[in-house]
Order: structure tokens, then C-alpha cells, then sequence
């Protein structure tokens, strides 16, 4: 089952690699550098249907600039895009995987990620139920 | 009876028959005689006893005197010298002390009081309401503190509390009733202290703590994000170099060299992550920023996951890796995480200096209450003078080959303070080219 992916990342080489590893697996991605940008492509304007049609899986890259990714997702939950929304980041401070998960992301990937293992990954969480809070 | 005795006092008549004489007749000569001589002597009998009398009286009346002289003069004494004690230890004391009486008549008040409230002495006596208006509106307090103070003064609390002044000064109060052993009230004790002084150390303290917090917290928020600053190229360097050997794989071509130095700046690309992965955890740890989550871990299970990430290297190394659990606990009190971190550096580190066909073994066993987990290995085994340094980070010693290690060098400080923080500690014994063993001691 092929996958279309949305990649949220404001670092372009980190955009680049996610987005050959899931190629390399035949999936379609687009990406996002901005909160705008990524409001922009999940279409927040239309109703929930066409944006959890829009896509099978978010890649949400945590401290982007010019606002909270956190926001993205709420904003997607309240709309009722039942998607799964993974948390991609950089940042490893204690705590960080149950503040995510209680947020509402379905699962928390922590940079770097390993370009050998991360499509499986990828696929296995899309594979889940989002369920917020969930056992992931 | 005759007419002449007849006229006879009784008394007379008693008398001249007591000196033998008839009553019914007129008195011989020498009957008047001896009445005469028993009259003298009586008289003077009588005069005697008057006189010894009348000197006892006199005698009594002196000593009486005296004995007030002397009581007088003692009370007085008495109370001279309790005036002189209750003076000199209210002028003794730091505080402004003031001391009222039930009617509310101003009994004392001491020089310290008057040097702190800046009122005159004239009001160290008379109505204790007019001291207090004054008190009042020399501090510049709120008029209806008059009625406050006065109500307290009638009641029969104990007040402890601190009033601050409009003009920035504090004091400390301290007010009780002076009570009889009856327990009748006479009047009340107040005590004034300046705290001035201690109240502005206290909040610079206060404020220096505070300071010290933000300080803490920015460390703590730089921390965090170099964190992230670092990962981020770091995961570029490391996901393009893999990038490029994995497309290699699939048949885009790379020279020998080529491929060589792509797996360099990955394997590099890792090392500097590891680095700063355990940097950061070493300087959190410093800064009390690590928190350990505590929870029942499985002993054997954490063993056998702690080795199994090794086993490829060991298997690469060409060295044997074993668990034995013989503690009698099954569970300890741990931070998985943690722990697992705990395992995998001193496994690591013990598959890397054990030379081929050497043995790791990974132990557990119950000594008391406490549980002792094992890593032992057959490798080359540390010098003694180089023991002291093994705990000090960036101190690597050299592998079996003669080259630098490829971990961290952080490895062993972050273990031990990883234990310690756990309560627990780590020991190592060692003999050159027979082996080392670690031994982590965690309390049940």
C-alpha cells in the first residue's frame, strides 16, 4: 500500500532525506517548511473528509519557526482529521515522549532519524489507529 | 458599831482589823501606827511594780519600734533593688520595651523605645492612649490603629506579629498580659524589635534565589535547545551519508574510496551525535536536571536486553556474551531507561577491550538487601594507577589494537553518576591480562 505523506520540516536537508526515504519505498510525499505552508497543503479551509482524504500520515517536525506545531495538530483534531500525526524532533529533554503523546501525536520519532529503518517505521505507525494518548 | 467606825472607808476597816485592831472601836495609836507601816509598804510595793511596768512598756515599745525601723527599711530595700533590676534589664534588652497598667497608666518604658519610635520621654509616663496616638502618628499608621492597639491593650491576648511602617522600617511585636500568680491582670508587656535589617537580607536572599532559579532555568532552556541545534545538522550529515551509501547498494556507483570515505562521515556523523547525546546528559545531571522515572524493573529481562544490543558487536569481535541472573530478587527499583544506559556502557565497553575469543559475562546476585550486577570480562585488564582516572571524562584508555576507543569517553562518568543518582554505587576490580570486572550495588 502506497502512502501519501506530508512532511512538515523547516530544516530543507532533513525535508529531503525524509522525503527520498518514504520515495525509495513508493510513497508520495509533500512537504512543508512553514506552519503556512503546511496549513496551506492539509487545506484546513475544507472540511475534515477532504483533509483526512489529502493525506495518509503527517510528519510534524516540532519548533518550527513562526509557531507552535503543536497548534497544526489541534487545529487538524478539532477539524476531525482522524490521521495519524507523528512528532518529529531534534529535541530529546526528559519527559518530551509523554508531553507528545498526552498533546494528542500518535507516535514521537526523535531525530535523527535512521533513513535504514524510518519507512518501516513510517509504515507501521500509518498502519495504527491515531488514537491520541494511545499505547504508542 | 460606833459611829467612828461607822464613817470607816471598807477598805480601811479591812485593813485595821488585818493589823489586829477592833473595828467597833476607835483605833489606838499604835493601831494608826501599824496601819500606817502597812500602808507605806503596800504603797511602795505598788509603786515597785508600776515602775518594772512601766520600763517593760517602755523596753517593748522601743524594740517594736525598731523591728518597723528595720522591716521598713528592708521592704524599701527590697523594693529599690527590684526597681533597680527591672530598670536595668529593660535597659538592657534591644528591643523597645513598654509596659502599661490595666487602668492604662504608662509604668515604664525604656531608652530604646523612645530612641525607635522617636517620641518624647515625657510620655514614659501618664495615659497609655496618649503615647499610642502619638506612636500612631509619629509612624505614620492609619488613625484607627489607635483603637486597635488600645483594644488589644484591654484584652487578655498574647499578640506575636510584625508591623511595617510607611517609612520602610519593620518591626517585630511582641505583646502579652502581665498576670498576678492569682491570676489577676495588671497590665501588659510590649516588645518592639527592629527586624529591619533581617527582613531586607531576606528578600535579598529571597531575591538571589530567584535570580539563581532563572539563571538555572536559562542553562536548562540552553541546554534544550543546543539540544536541538546540534541534532538537527547532525541529522542531515548522518542521513545523507547513509543516503548515499544505501543508493551505492542499489547500484549507483561509488569508487571503493568514494564509499570509504562516505562510511567515514557517517560513522563520524554518529560518534558526534553520541557525544552530544551524552554531554547533555552528563550536564543535566550536573545541573540536577536529570530525573530519574522510577518503576519496578525486571532484572533479568533488562540484562538480557542490555546484552542483546551488544551481540553484534560481540559476534563482530568474535567474543562471547552471557547473563547469568542469580539474584534472588526479580525486580528492582530503576529508570529503565536509565539503567538499560547503565548495561549498555559497561557492556560495551567490556566487549571492546576484551581481545578475541575472550568472554563478557553480565551477572546478577543478592548480597543482604542489596543486588550486585556484574560485568565482567577477560580483556586486558586495567593498570592500578590508571583505576583513579577511570571515572573522569574524556580519559580513554587504549584498546587492545593500541588505538583510541570509539566511544564517547563520557561512558564511565555518566555511569557512575547514573548509579549514584539511582542511591546506588559502582566498584571495579581488575588484573592486567586477566580482566575487569564492574560491579553496580542498587539497593532493593
Amino acid at each position: 500500500m502506497t502512502m501519501h505523506v506530508l512532511v512538515v520540516d523547516d530544516d530543507p536537508w532533513c525535508r529531503r532525506i525524509a522525503e527520498r526515504v518514504l520515495a525509495r519505498r513508493g510513497h508520495q510525499v509533500t512537504t512543508a517548511a512553514t506552519l503556512g505552508e503546511a496549513r496551506a497543503r492539509v487545506r484546513l479551509d475544507a472540511d475534515a473528509e477532504a483533509v483526512a482524504g489529502a493525506f495518509d500520515l503527517v510528519l510534524l517536525d516540532i519548533n518550527l519557526p513562526g509557531g507552535s506545531s503543536e497548534l497544526l495538530l489541534h487545529e487538524l483534531r478539532e477539524l476531525g482529521a482522524a490521521l495519524p500525526i507523528v512528532a518529529v524532533t531534534a529535541s530529546a529533554m526528559a519527559g518530551d515522549r509523554e508531553r507528545f503523546l498526552r498533546q494528542g501525536f500518535t507516535a514521537y520519532v526523535s531525530k535523527p532519524i535512521d533513513v535504514r529503518t524510518f519507512g518501516e517505521v513510517v509504515e507501521r505507525l500509518a498502519s495504527e489507529r491515531p488514537c491520541p494518548g494511545g499505547d504508542r | 458599831m460606833t459611829a467612828a467606825t461607822e464613817a470607816m472607808h471598807p477598805l480601811l476597816r479591812r485593813l485595821v482589823r488585818k493589823v489586829g485592831a477592833s473595828a467597833e472601836e476607835a483605833p489606838s495609836l499604835a493601831a494608826w501606827q501599824a496601819l500606817l507601816a502597812l500602808v507605806s509598804r503596800t504603797y511602795h510595793d505598788a509603786d515597785q511594780d508600776r515602775y518594772t511596768l512601766e520600763r517593760s512598756i517602755e523596753i517593748s515599745s522601743r524594740e517594736m519600734q525598731g523591728l518597723y525601723e528595720e522591716l521598713k527599711r528592708r521592704s524599701e530595700h527590697e523594693l529599690a533593688s527590684s526597681a533597680a533590676i527591672l530598670r536595668a534589664t529593660l535597659e538592657a534588652a534591644n528591643d523597645g520595651i513598654i509596659v502599661a497598667s490595666s487602668q492604662r497608666e504608662v509604668l515604664a518604658a525604656n531608652e530604646r523605645f523612645f530612641e525607635l519610635s522617636g517620641l518624647p520621654r515625657e510620655l514614659g509616663s501618664g495615659d497609655h492612649r496618649v503615647l499610642s496616638a502619638r506612636l500612631v502618628a509619629h509612624a505614620g499608621l492609619p488613625p484607627e490603629t489607635v483603637a486597635e492597639i488600645d483594644a488589644v491593650h484591654a484584652s487578655d491576648v498574647t499578640v506575636t506579629d510584625e508591623v511595617s511602617l510607611p517609612g520602610g522600617k519593620t518591626f517585630a511585636r511582641f505583646s502579652a498580659p502581665v498576670e498576678l500568680p492569682d491570676g489577676g491582670r495588671v497590665g501588659r508587656v510590649t516588645f518592639f524589635r527592629d527586624v529591619t535589617a533581617e527582613r531586607q537580607a531576606r528578600r535579598e536572599i529571597e531575591a538571589a534565589r530567584e535570580a539563581a532559579e532563572a539563571a538555572s532555568q536559562a542553562k536548562s532552556l540552553f541546554l534544550a535547545s543546543m539540544s536541538h541545534e546540534l541534532r538537527t545538522p547532525l541529522n542531515a550529515v548522518i542521513g545523507l551519508a547513509d543516503l548515499l551509501v544505501l543508493d551505492a547498494d542499489e547500484g549507483e556507483r561509488l569508487t571503493a574510496q568514494q564509499r570509504e570515505y562516505v562510511e567515514g562521515i557517517a560513522e563520524s556523523g554518529r560518534h558526534l551525535l553520541a557525544l552530544v547525546n551524552d554531554v547533555l546528559d552528563l550536564a543535566k545531571i550536573e545541573a540536577g536536571k536529570q530525573e530519574l522515572e522510577l518503576e519496578e524493573v525486571a532484572l533479568e529481562a533488562a540484562l538480557e536486553e542490555g546484552a542483546a544490543a551488544l551481540v553484534p558487536l560481540a559476534q563482530h569481535r568474535d567474543v562471547a556474551l552471557v547473563v547469568e541472573h542469580a539474584a534472588a530478587r526479580s525486580h528492582i527499583r530503576a529508570d529503565r531507561l536509565r539503567l538499560r544506559q547503565v548495561l549498555y556502557n559497561l557492556i560495551s565497553n567490556a566487549v571492546k577491550f576484551t581481545s578475541r575469543g575472550g568472554r563478557v559475562a553480565v551477572r546478577t546476585r543478592s548480597e543482604g538487601a542489596r543486588v550486585a550486577i556484574e560485568v565482567a570480562d577477560t580483556g586486558i585488564g586495567i593498570a592500578p594507577e590508571d583505576l583513579p582516572r577511570l571515572y573522569v571524562a574524556f580519559e580513554q584508555m587504549a584498546l587492545p589494537s593500541g588505538d583510541r576507543p570509539a566511544g564517547t569517553g563520557l561512558g564511565l562518568a555518566l555511569t557512575k553518576r547514573l548509579v549514584e543518582m539511582h542511591g546506588g554505587t559502582i566498584d571495579v576490580a581488575s588484573r592486567r591480562g586477566v580482566g575487569t570486572t564492574f560491579t553496580v550495588w542498587m539497593e532493593g
